[in-house]
Formats: structure tokens, C-alpha cells, sequence
């Protein structure tokens, strides 16, 4: 009996401990400085909650996101998408080059630099593609949201005619916190 | 004193009983204390330990959870501060306070393992606080939250951590809480168990406790108390004086030993008392042994008893002494007469009573001085020697001298010779001999002689010596009195003689002197008798003289009465006749003035002014006028006469009123009269006759109406009467409740004066208002009798100016009802009817309650319960709802109530019965859509499909007819059929597709031939039927009319698929309940044709062609309806033949055909109309030609007749022109 009490007394400190060492990384993660890709991943993420696909895309068996040009962007999407699913289905986080590349998406990412492709892009891609820039102007040359700096903090713009044109249909309240 | 054994070994047993009993309630107390001490510290360690640490830790569980739905909250409500500060509290309160007690209470754990865990807890949500306390400095105000950086850091924070984190937290807590919720568990049962065992230690004690002293009380009881109280009642019997036996066992103690000696003393005291009885007894031989040397009683009861003794001897010798005297004296007493017998008596009483073996008595004869001697009297077994010497002188011998002087003589031991006595078997010579003189007053009178062979005591001699003196003197008076006796007895015998014959002779005296009394009263009776009869006689006859007057008298008046009565008859039977005529020779005239005038009125050749067109006008107007007078006046007659016989029939007030409003609404509104109905009580029910009923209340309407000038009001109210009013009429008074029904207008009124007139014939309120308001002043007279005759009354209140209010009062219960339901129903009885109404009211189970808007339902209404129900089953197995009705107004309000699609019904029913209710039904406009289905014992098929039965079942109903009858139901409200005759036709293929369009569950079913269509419908409801446009379409229509199967199906004739035509496809398709324009027949088509024409001017041109160059034979005998009806007929383009009667008919018929159609007369000489008919139809030529049958006469029961003998049509006098035209139109239409 007292073996056990004491078998059970130090697993219980060792779990202390650990709780101790969670909690301080917990604290150190949270103080570093969010990068601006984070937040970028980070809406890009909130946007697969806020928007509704058409019901023939999501008959696929993956969610796909392609990221073409910014890497930065698609290392922190896929830490952001790390053990989640959207519409309970297994996301992947593909890299693109050019978009000829490109497989039917979800969601098509164009990265800083490469929004002449844009056009293309729009060609490529079918119907149920949200286009996602990072360019200021990006928003009147047809994407569905431009990811812009504003007052040197991170801000969306969303085109709802792109959105009704790719049959995309986007919640008030993504539309509220857009600019 | 010492103890015996026994008692000690009694109080042994009893002391160790109570130790025992000691000792196991002392280890009780101690198990006890111990039990309830470990519980006490269970207790007290669940209750500070166990239970709050549970509180707690749930508390925790709660805030734990509560903190996650707040952070979330503060993310997703920016707005919802009151949960914001919630979680603020929460933190920075709530958990700090959970914590501190959370390890207050740790402390008083005794395993280290959950409080580890509990501290894991804390740490792990003091992180999640730190998680909460990044969300709420991220997201503070407004702008934070319209920032999506801040706004989806937040929730990746809340997504990430806060949720996976709380769940952990709470999952954790909830191991520990059941873990210690386990503990708790342990402890309560631990607790449990050892209440359990206190509770049966406690138990087992309190049996061997009762146990023991159980046992103690029986050895007590046994060896002490039972014997005691033995011995108690023992002592209890002897204070009352009993010696009781002592029958008990004795046990081996100190009581028992106490008993035996109680037992020895009894029988002492038995003994002495058994000694005191016998000697109280007189018994003093009895042995007695004292109890002992010093038992005082016994030995004094011994001295008493040898006193005692003594004395009784002595009190006997005494006894015998006086009992012989006695003896003696009641001897003496009772022998006076005889001196022998007494003296022989006397010596047996000295011999019994001595016990002396002779005895002899000698009497001294002393009557001659000179001869004194002594002589034996009597004697007692004296030998001869004695007897021998009878005679003794005195002083001769032993007696002699005795007698001499005076002087008792004894002898003791005489030795024979001298004596002897002779006892037969032997004698004895040694005796003892006394000799007693008797002597009274100093007077010898003789002496007794005794011997003994025993010595004579002394007190045998003293009785003997007594007795000498009483039997001296009883001697001597007896002597004396003997000669006395002797010498009264002769005088005495002469004396009785002579009063006997003194006697005899004053009896005859007497008789004499009564019988001359009575002869003498009985003349003056007779005298006064015959007197009496006399008078009488002369009475007698006078009586009879007037009695014979009288007769005559009589006589002479019945037969002025039979004169009178027989006149009477003629009179009434002349009225009658009279009637019978006018009816028939007032109408015919009237009939072709009326046509006449139409004829002029419609002006169809355009050759008449407007003057002229107005003249006729009004003599149509006028003709009609004279005929309703006629009418009202054969009424009127016919009700005097006491010819009406009142229809009865059960039916709801409502329905009058109904009919009433619908009856004058457009009157009301074409007059700006406002007219309104109110009924009280909507359930009202009346038995009488319904028709007579409207014809009184549309009277009293219409007058009211008539006399009521613009923007009045009429109201007709009906309701029970009230209880105070005064009715002359006598069914009122017997009935138990009144209805009245009240029509009230605000009229002209009527003056008092005249409010009696106006139920007089002829009589209005004022002569001069029928020139106003027209009426022939019959009609109230006419209300009055009918109502009357109906058991009612009708009563009028009015003020002159204001208007009036005639009520018409009606018994609601009279004798007529329950007549008239004992009719209906001849195999029921009333209480059958009420046994049904108690059904209605308690036991009906069917599906009223349940129906819903979608349900099919059908209405049974059928008397039979069990069969009710079994109709309802199988309506169930077709998938419909039913109701039931048990009786016959119940199936009526039912069938409006509930709309259902089918009705069954049975004939026999209670209260209304089934063919009034088929009738009902059959013209009411809202119910003659709805299919009846007949089932019913009463075989009459025929008439009730003519009545519009769908169909009819014979009871009783086999299963193959049921579920026919279902089939057929159900193939009725599916989809609906429509069938078509003649389908090839662009037109029906117009009328088809347009009826497809409609409605698509419309099923259109085509055939060729008028018998295919037959058939068809024999096997399922259609619809609707429309006949396609042919050549033969007017002869298929004849045809539909007279087939049993096609007849009740509402019919349409494709005409040329104009407007109209659709118009009543679609009233076929969609009956509208409310119009009357359902087509539920063929008579409706009619009806509906008439309309047509007569809203159309223009008359259809191929109508029109039909009739031309078509030929008529018109039968009838009266000239002017020849005339007037050949002039209508030949307005429409026929040639017209006459004939006068049937058998010129028939002539013409063979000699001028071949005819068209004939117009039939019924009432006409030689061959009457119905005749004629029936010869026309047995010529198979003539099978189908139309005759339509005309009278005068509108009587029930006529149509009938005439469509029997085989008349097409039939129409009534005065013929309807248009009805005519459109009659002759439709069996003419080629």
C-alpha cells in the first residue's frame, strides 16, 4: 500500500512539473511577436469558416489550398491547418509556382509579386474558387478578398461580386469586418 | 419457620431467570455503544469531509465549464457585458475561494493520490486563466473587435487552447469526483452495514429477552398462581357455605401441600353436615364417629341427638293415642244411621288400633224396666262357645258385672278354660282380657270386651278407657234418634201431597189468562196492514198513467231527431259532392283562363298593344288569384268537415325556420322590409304535421308582410311558450311543455274591436282594406282550424297602428307524439326507443370524436346497435371514419353536422323513420349530393331506389353485398368519374382536355353505346354523365331518364360547348352546396332547361326546330282546355289532334298515326286517362311513345299511379305553359 502511495505521489509531481513546463511555453509562445504570414494563414483559416462553398465542391474528398509564390505564407497556413479540418475534410496546403500548375483548389492564394497571374488564375480555376491576393489594388481586378496594410495593420477587402460569380457565399459577419 | 423444598426450588428458578434477563441487557448496552460510535465517526466523516469536498469539486466542475462558455462568450458577443464581468468574478473571486477550501479540505483526506491530481487541477486552470486573460486584453472595445487580427487571434487562442484545455480540465475533475463520489459510496455503506447489524443484535436481544421471561411467566404461572387461585376459589365456595370436591391435580410444593390439607378439612365438615341431616331428617340410627378425641361439635352433636330421641318417643306414644280417638270419633261420625254397622265398625277400630286378637261389644237393653238384660252387639273373631251364650243377665259373668259396676275389669295371663282365641290355624289359650263398661253421664249403656295374646300396654288401656265415654255417649244418641227419625218421616210425606196438587191447579190459571192477551193484539195489526196497502195501490197507478205519457213523448222526438239527423247527412253529403265538383269544375275553366291570358300576355305574334298585353295581364293575375281563393275555400271546407287528416312526422323546429327565411328574404328585401329569425332553444323538436305547419306560419308571414308597410320589421321568434299564459284549447293544458311560435310585424295592427273578427271567414280587419292590401280573408280562419286540428292555438295581440303579433302555440309532448312513435316503430316499443336514447347518450363508441377535416366518414343510422358497430368495422376496413346514429332525427342532425360522404340507413327507425329521412335528404339542397345507401328488412327495392337510394340490401346482408356496397363507396369519393357518351367529336375532345386541366384526379370514362354506359355505372359511381352531341342525343336522354342505373347520376347534354356549358360542367364537377344548382337528377335538368329559356328570350333554334312539323294527340273532354292548350301547342309549330276520351284516343291513335307524343287527360267519361295508357303500352308500337299524363287533381299518390300505368311525364293542372313546352321539348328532341 505505501509503495503505491508513494508510486502515486511521484507520478503526481512529475505531473506537476509538466504542467509547470507547459504552462511557461504556453506564456513564451504567446509573448513572441505574431508575424504578419501567422495572421495572414490566420485569415485565410477564418475564411474556410465564414464562406459556404457550392455543394458540388465539396463533394471532394480533400479541401485544397494552393499558395502560389509567398512560401512564408504556405509554411505558416499549413502550421495554422495542423490537426484541423474544414468541412470535415483533410486539408492540404500545396505550393504552386506558376499557375499553370495549379489543380482544382478551394482556395487559390496568389502571393505577393505574382498578381499579374491573377487573370489566369481566374481562368484556370473553376467555379467554387476563392482567390486570395495580398496586393494593394488586387481587389477591382477580380480576386474575391485582397489582403492589404492599413494604418500598418493588417485588413481584408472582399468583392462580393467575385464571390456571387465563383457561387461562393460569404457570412455578414466576414463582410462586417472587412473594409 | 422452615421452607419446604419445594418452595425453594421455585424461587431458585426464578432468580436465575432474572439474571439472565440482566446479564443479556448489559451486552446489549455495550455492542450498542460500540455501533453507534464507529457509525457517529463515519458520519461525522462524510458529513465535514466527504460531502464538501464532493460540494466543492462539482462547484469547480461548474466554474470550470462556466469559464469556457464566458471566454467564448467574450469572443463571440462583443456586446454582452454582464458575461464578461462574469468571468472576471469567476477568476478573480469564484476559483481563489473554491481553491482555498478545495485544500482546507485535502487535508483531511487520507489517500495522497486524488489530492495530487486536485492540485494538477489548479495548475492547469490557472493557465487557462492566463489563456483567458491574453483574450480579454486582446479584445477590450469596439474597434478591437472590428479588428480581424485581434478578432482572429483571439478565437485561434480560444480554438487552440481554451476549449481542448477546459475540456481537459473538466474531464479530470470528473475522475476525481468519482473517485471520491466512490469514497462517499464506501462510507455510507460501511455506515449502513454496521446499522444493519446494530439493528439485528438489537432485535435478537429483545427476542431472548422476551424469550426468557416468557418462560419464567409459564413455570410461574404453572406452579404457583394456578393452584393458588385454586385454592382461593375453593375457600371462596366454603365462605358461601358449599363443601366443594377438590378435583385438581396438586403439584409437589407448598401449595400443594397447602391444598391437601385443605382437602381433609372439607370432608370432615362433609361428614358432620351428612350426621346434622340425617338427624334434622328424624333419623337418629345413623353411626357417627367424632373427627377426633377433641372435636367438640361432634361430641355435642351426639348428646342432641340421644335428647332428641327420647322426647320423640314419647311425642308418639301421644300421637297414637289421639289418632285412635280420632279414628274413634270420624267412625262414629260418619255411621249414624245404622246402629249394627256402627258397632261393628266401632270393634274393628278398637281391634286395629290394640292390635287385640277378639273383641266384642255387649249393650245393656234397658227399655223394659223389668227385663234388664245384656246382649252381645258385635263382636270380632269371637270362637262358638261364646257366641252360644249371647244373652247375660246383669252381673252374669266377667260383662255382668262390669256393666253393674261401672268398673274396668282386667285380666293379665287367663289361662283356658275359661279363654281361647281362635286364630283358624290354631288357637291359643293364654290371653290377656280387659273389660271397659261404656257409661256416659253416669249411664251404662253396655261394656266392650278386649283379648290379647299380648300384654296390653299402659297406654293402649288409657286409649282404651278413653274411648269407653265417647262411644257410650255416640250409642246412646244414636238409639234416640233413630225413633225421632222414624216418627218425622210419616208426617212429613203427607204434607209434600197436598202442595203438589195445590200447585198443579194454578198453573192452568195462568195459561188461560196470556192466550186471550195475544189474540187480541194481533187483530188490531191487521187492522193497520191492510190500511197501508190501500194507500200504495193508489199511487202505483197514477205513476204508470205518466210513464206512458212520457213515452209517447219521446217517442214522438227520436223520430223527429232521426228526420233531423238523416237531413243532416244529406246536407253534408250534398256539401261534400258539392266540394268534390268544384274542385274539379272550377278549376277546369280557371285552367283555360289562366292559359288563355298567358298566352295573350306573352304576345308572341307581336299583334297586341301594350294596353291589351296589360289587360291580360291582369286577367291572369286575377285568375290566379280566384284560384288560390278556391283553393283557401276547399281548405277551409275541408278542415270544417273534419276531412283533413294531419300528416304526423318528427322534425326540427329549425328546419322551418330555415325554410321561412330562405322562403321570404327576397320578398323582405325587394319590400325594404327588415325580416329576422330567432330561435331560443336550436334543438326544438315538433311532432306534427309539417306541411299544415308551414302553410299556417308562411301565412301568418305573408300577411304579416302584406300588411307592413316600407322599412318595417318582421320577426318570427319561436320558443317555449310561457307557463303563465292561459290556453282554452285542452291539449295545451294536459301538455307538458308549449312551443310557440310568434310572428311579429310592425304593421297597420288591428283595433281591439276587431282582433276577433280576423279569424272569422271572410273577415279582415277592416272591410276596406282588402281593397288595399288584396286577400280574401280566409287565411287566418283557415291558420285558426288547422292549428286546432293540430292541438294548438293561435293567439293575437295587437294595437292599432303599432302592428301585430299572432303566436302559434303548439304542445311540444301531447298524445299525438308518442302515437305516432309507437307507429313508426311496430316491432319497437317506447322503452326500446329509449333504450336506444340511453345508448346515444352513454354507450355510442364510434368515431365522432375523433374525426379530423381529412377523414372520410359515413353516417350509419340504423336502430340495431351490434349491427351498427359491425358497419362500422367494415367502414374501418375500407379506411372510413363512422358515425353512428341510433335514431331517426339524430341521423337527420348528424347528417348535417358532419357532411359525410356516404349514409347507410336502416327503414325501421325510432322517432323519424328511414323513408322520411331519405326523403329529407333527397330534397334538402345542402344533402342531395351525399350517396344513401338503404339496408333494412323491408322489402321494398323499388322504392326506395325511386326515392334516390343508391342502392338497397335486404337484411339480412351477406358479405359478398357488403363489401359490394363498400366497393361501391369507396369507387364514389376516389377519384371522381365522369362518364361520356360518343367520344369521337372534336367537341368532347374539347371538354375533355378542359376537364383534364381541372382536376386530375378527374377519371373520364368513354363508351359507345347508351347499354355500355348502362353497365358501367351499374358496377360504380360516376359523377357526372355527358352525352355527347348525336343524332340520337334526345332519344338517349329519354332512355337515361327511365334506366335505373344512369337515372341518378346528374347528367349533361354537350350542347355546343358554349360558355354555358362549361359553366355547368364545372357546377357538375364542383357541386355547390349552397345554390340550388346542384344537378342531382334529371328533374333538375328540367328545371334547369326551363331556366335557360326563360333567362334566354331567344329561344334555341334547334329547340325550336324539334317541335316543328312534330304531331300531338291531345286527350281530354273539356273543350276548353282543348282549345286553349291546341292554341299553345300550335304557337310552337305542331299539328294537334284532338280526341275527348280514351277510346276515341286509342281510335285516333290506330287511324291518324303515327303520333309524336300525346297529352293525356286523367278524368275524362268513358276510358279515364290512366286506362288509356295502360292500353297504349300493351301495344308494343307504342312501347316508347311519350305520353305525358295531365290532372287536375294535385293529389299524392296520383303521379304515382299514373307512372305506374306507364305515363311518361306527368304535370298538374294548371298546366305551366313553359313547363308544357319544355316537358313536350325534351321528349321530343330528336
Amino acid at each position: 500500500m505505501r509503495v503505491l502511495e508513494n508510486v502515486i505521489r511521484s507520478i503526481g509531481i512529475a505531473a506537476l512539473l509538466g504542467g509547470l513546463v507547459l504552462f511557461c511555453t504556453a506564456f513564451r509562445s504567446q509573448r513572441e511577436p505574431v508575424d504578419e504570414n501567422t495572421i495572414k494563414a490566420l485569415f485565410v483559416y477564418n475564411f474556410t469558416k465564414q464562406i459556404e462553398w457550392p455543394d458540388s465542391r465539396l463533394k471532394e474528398s480533400k479541401f485544397r489550398i494552393s499558395v502560389v509564390g509567398n512560401q512564408d505564407v504556405k509554411a505558416a497556413l499549413v502550421n495554422i491547418m495542423k490537426g484541423r479540418r474544414v468541412f470535415d475534410k483533410e486539408v492540404e496546403v500545396v505550393a504552386v509556382a506558376d499557375v499553370g500548375d495549379l489543380k482544382p483548389s478551394h482556395i487559390v492564394y496568389i502571393g505577393r509579386g505574382k498578381g499579374g497571374q491573377l487573370p489566369r488564375a481566374l481562368q484556370v480555376s473553376g467555379n467554387g474558387t476563392l482567390v486570395v491576393c495580398e496586393e494593394k489594388g488586387m481587389i477591382t481586378k477580380g480576386t474575391c478578398i485582397n489582403i492589404v496594410e492599413k494604418n500598418s495593420q493588417l485588413r481584408f477587402e472582399i468583392n462580393e461580386s467575385a464571390m456571387k460569380r465563383q457561387d461562393l457565399k460569404v457570412s455578414v459577419q466576414l463582410i462586417n469586418l472587412a473594409l | 419457620m422452615k421452607q419446604p423444598r419445594a418452595l425453594k426450588r421455585i424461587d431458585r428458578k426464578i432468580y436465575i431467570v432474572f439474571f439472565v434477563v440482566i446479564a443479556i441487557a448489559i451486552i446489549n448496552a455495550v455492542i450498542s455503544t460500540y455501533t453507534i460510535n464507529q457509525s457517529q465517526s463515519i458520519t461525522s466523516e462524510l458529513v465535514h469531509t466527504t460531502n464538501p469536498s464532493l460540494i466543492t469539486l462539482s462547484r469547480l466542475n461548474l466554474t470550470v465549464t462556466r469559464s469556457k462558455m464566458l471566454a467564448t462568450n467574450w469572443v463571440f458577443l462583443p456586446n454582452n457585458r454582464a458575461d464578461k464581468d462574469s468571468l472576471r468574478v469567476l477568476n478573480n473571486a469564484t476559483y481563489p475561494e473554491l481553491r482555498g477550501r478545495m485544500k482546507g479540505l485535502m487535508r483531511q483526506w487520507t489517500d495522497t493520490m486524488h489530492s495530487v491530481r486536485v492540485n494538477d487541477v489548479f495548475l492547469q486552470y490557472e493557465q487557462l486563466m492566463a489563456y483567458h486573460q491574453q483574450i480579454t486584453r486582446l479584445l477590450v472595445d469596439f474597434e478591437d473587435y472590428q479588428d480581424p487580427v485581434k478578432r482572429f487571434a483571439a478565437e485561434e487562442i480560444l480554438e487552440r487552447e481554451i476549449l481542448p484545455r477546459s475540456e481537459r480540465v473538466t474531464e479530470d475533475l470528473r475522475v476525481i469526483i468519482s473517485g471520491r463520489s466512490a469514497i462517499a459510496a464506501e462510507q455510507q455503506d460501511r455506515m449502513l452495514y454496521s446499522f444493519n447489524n446494530l439493528m439485528v443484535l438489537v432485535l435478537g436481544i429483545a427476542l431472548l429477552i422476551i424469550g426468557s421471561i416468557f418462560i419464567a411467566g409459564i413455570v410461574i404461572n404453572r406452579s404457583i398462581i394456578v393452584p393458588v387461585l385454586n385454592v382461593r376459589s375453593v375457600i371462596m365456595q366454603m365462605g358461601r357455605g358449599e363443601l366443594p370436591e377438590l378435583k385438581m391435580r396438586f403439584p409437589k410444593n407448598a401449595v400443594g401441600e397447602m391444598m391437601q390439607a385443605l382437602r381433609f378439612m372439607v370432608d370432615g365438615f362433609r361428614r358432620t353436615s351428612t350426621f346434622v341431616e340425617e338427624i334434622g331428617r328424624g333419623n337418629f340410627n345413623h353411626s357417627f364417629q367424632p373427627l377426633s378425641e377433641n372435636d367438640v361439635q361432634g361430641h355435642a352433636l351426639l348428646r342432641m341427638r340421644n335428647q332428641l330421641k327420647a322426647a320423640a318417643d314419647v311425642e308418639a306414644g301421644r300421637a297414637w293415642l289421639s289418632e285412635g280417638l280420632a279414628e274413634l270419633n270420624g267412625v262414629m261420625r260418619s255411621n249414624r244411621d245404622d246402629f249394627n254397622e256402627l258397632l261393628d265398625k266401632i270393634v274393628d277400630t278398637i281391634v286395629g288400633r290394640t292390635g287385640a286378637q277378639q273383641a266384642a261389644i255387649f249393650l245393656l237393653h234397658n227399655d223394659d224396666l223389668n227385663d234388664l238384660h245384656i246382649q252381645l252387639g258385635a263382636y270380632f273373631a269371637l270362637n262358638n262357645k261364646i257366641l252360644n251364650s249371647r244373652r247375660y243377665e246383669l252381673k252374669e259373668g266377667l260383662v255382668g258385672q262390669a256393666i253393674a259396676s261401672n268398673k274396668v275389669i282386667s285380666l293379665k295371663d287367663v289361662y283356658d278354660p275359661y279363654f281361647t282365641i281362635d286364630a283358624g290355624l290354631g288357637e291359643s289359650s293364654r290371653c290377656n282380657i280387659i273389660i271397659l263398661p261404656l257409661s256416659t253421664s253416669g249411664k251404662v249403656v253396655g261394656a266392650i270386651e278386649v283379648a290379647s295374646i299380648r300384654e296390653f300396654t299402659a297406654i293402649e288401656q288409657e286409649m282404651l278407657e278413653k274411648m269407653t265415654e265417647p262411644i257410650a255417649a255416640s250409642l246412646f244418641n244414636l238409639r234416640a234418634n233413630l225413633i225421632t227419625s222414624q216418627l218425622l218421616d210419616e208426617s212429613r210425606k203427607q204434607a209434600e201431597e197436598l202442595a203438589y196438587q195445590e200447585q198443579e191447579l194454578r198453573k192452568i190459571n195462568d195459561e188461560l189468562t196470556k192466550q186471550s192477551q195475544l189474540l187480541q193484539k194481533s187483530e188490531e195489526e191487521l187492522k193497520a196492514q191492510q190500511e197501508e196497502l190501500k194507500q200504495v195501490n193508489n199511487e202505483l197507478q197514477d205513476k204508470a198513467h205518466l210513464l206512458e205519457q212520457q213515452n209517447v213523448e219521446i217517442e214522438d222526438a227520436r223520430q223527429r231527431l232521426v228526420f233531423k239527423a238523416e237531413q243532416l247527412e244529406q246536407s253534408n253529403r250534398y256539401k261534400s259532392a258539392f266540394l268534390a265538383n268544384m274542385s274539379h269544375e272550377l278549376r277546369t275553366p280557371l285552367n283555360s283562363i289562366l292559359i288563355l291570358a298567358k298566352l295573350l300576355s306573352d304576345n308572341k305574334k307581336h299583334n297586341l298593344d301594350d294596353k291589351q298585353v296589360e289587360h291580360a295581364h291582369i286577367i291572369h293575375k286575377s285568375g290566379t288569384d280566384l284560384l288560390s281563393l278556391i283553393n283557401d275555400i276547399l281548405d277551409l271546407s275541408k278542415i270544417e268537415a273534419g276531412k283533413v287528416e294531419l300528416q304526423q312526422d318528427t322534425f326540427a323546429l329549425k328546419t322551418i325556420a330555415d325554410d321561412m327565411f330562405l322562403l321570404f328574404r327576397e320578398f323582405a328585401d325587394d319590400k325594404k322590409i327588415a325580416f329576422a329569425i330567432s330561435m331560443a332553444d336550436e334543438q326544438l323538436t315538433l311532432t306534427t304535421d309539417k306541411i299544415r305547419l308551414e302553410q299556417v306560419i308562411k301565412n301568418l308571414l305573408s300577411n304579416a308582410f302584406k300588411f307592413t308597410p316600407e322599412n318595417g320589421r318582421v320577426v318570427m321568434s319561436i320558443d317555449h311558450a310561457p307557463r303563465d299564459i292561459v290556453f282554452s284549447e285542452r291539449r295545451l293544458l294536459q301538455a307538458n311543455e308549449v312551443v310557440g311560435i310568434t310572428v311579429q310585424d310592425s304593421g297597420i295592427g288591428i283595433a281591439p274591436e276587431n282582433q276577433k273578427q280576423v279569424f272569422e271567414a271572410f273577415q279582415q280587419a277592416d272591410g276596406s282594406t282588402s281593397r288595399k292590401f288584396g286577400g280574401t280573408g280566409l287565411g287566418l280562419a283557415i291558420c285558426r282550424e288547422l292549428v286546432s286540428l293540430m292541438g294548438g292555438e293561435i293567439i293575437l295581440h295587437s294595437e292599432f297602428g303599432k302592428g301585430s303579433e299572432f303566436t302559434v302555440y303548439l304542445p311540444l309532448q301531447g298524445k299525438t307524439q308518442e302515437s305516432v312513435v309507437h307507429e313508426q316503430t311496430p316491432a319497437g316499443t317506447i322503452g326500446e326507443d329509449r333504450l336506444a336514447g340511453a345508448y346515444l347518450e352513454n354507450e355510442i363508441r364510434d368515431d365522432r370524436h375523433q374525426l379530423q377535416s381529412s377523414d372520410k366518414r359515413i353516417l350509419i343510422i340504423e336502430d340495431d346497435y351490434v349491427f351498427a358497430r359491425m358497419l362500422m368495422n367494415q367502414c374501418h376496413r375500407f379506411g372510413y371514419k363512422a358515425v353512428i346514429a341510433l335514431q331517426g332525427d339524430q341521423g337527420m342532425s348528424y347528417a348535417r353536422e358532419y357532411h359525410p360522404s356516404a349514409i347507410i340507413l336502416d327503414l325501421r327507425l325510432p322517432v323519424v323513420d328511414g323513408w322520411t329521412i331519405l326523403k329529407q335528404i333527397k330534397t334538402d339542397a345542402t344533402l342531395k349530393h351525399i350517396p344513401v345507401h338503404i339496408i333494412s328488412s323491408i322489402d321494398k327495392r323499388q322504392l326506395g331506389l325511386e326515392l334516390g337510394a343508391s342502392s338497397y340490401i335486404n337484411k339480412p346482408a351477406g358479405r359478398q353485398e357488403m363489401d359490394d356496397l363498400f366497393g361501391n363507396l369507396q369507387a364514389a369519393d376516389g377519384t371522381r368519374k365522369i362518364l361520356l357518351l360518343g367520344p369521337d367529336d372534336p367537341e368532347v375532345r374539347k371538354v375533355l382536355s378542359w376537364l383534364k386541366e381541372r382536376e386530375k384526379a378527374l377519371e373520364v370514362i368513354s363508351a359507345w353505346t347508351l347499354e355500355e354506359c348502362e353497365q358501367l355505372a351499374a358496377r360504380h359511381h360516376y359523377a357526372g354523365f355527358i352525352l355527347g352531341k348525336h343524332p340520337n342525343d334526345a332519344e338517349w336522354l329519354r332512355k337515361v331518364r327511365t334506366s335505373n342505373s344512369l337515372k341518378n347520376i346528374p347528367t349533361l347534354v354537350l350542347e355546343n360547348g358554349d360558355d354555358h356549358f362549361y359553366e355547368e360542367l364545372h357546377q357538375l364537377l364542383y357541386p355547390d352546396p349552397g345554390k340550388e344548382k346542384v344537378l342531382a337528377d334529371t328533374e333538375t335538368f328540367l328545371a334547369r332547361v326551363e331556366k335557360k329559356q326563360s333567362n334566354r328570350k331567344d329561344i334555341d333554334q334547334k329547340m325550336e326546330s324539334v317541335l316543328k312539323g312534330k304531331t300531338v294527340l291531345l286527350v281530354d273532354d273539356d273543350m276548353r282546355n282543348i282549345y286553349s292548350l291546341t292554341s299553345i301547342l300550335e304557337q310552337e309549330g305542331l299539328n294537334v289532334i284532338c280526341a275527348y276520351d280514351g277510346v276515341e284516343a286509342l281510335e285516333k291513335l290506330n287511324e291518324s298515326g303515327p303520333f309524336d307524343l300525346v297529352l293525356m287527360d286523367i278524368m275524362m267519361p268513358n276510358m279515364n286517362g290512366i286506362e288509356a295508357i295502360q292500353h297504349i303500352r300493351r301495344k308494343p308500337e307504342w312501347k316508347h311513345l311519350p305520353v305525358i299524363a295531365v290532372t287536375a287533381k294535385a293529389m299524392s299518390g296520383d303521379r304515382e299511379r299514373c307512372m305506374e300505368a306507364g305515363a311518361s311525364d306527368y304535370l298538374t293542372k294548371p298546366v305551366n305553359v313553359d313547363q308544357l313546352i319544355s316537358i313536350i321539348k325534351v321528349w321530343m328532341y330528336k
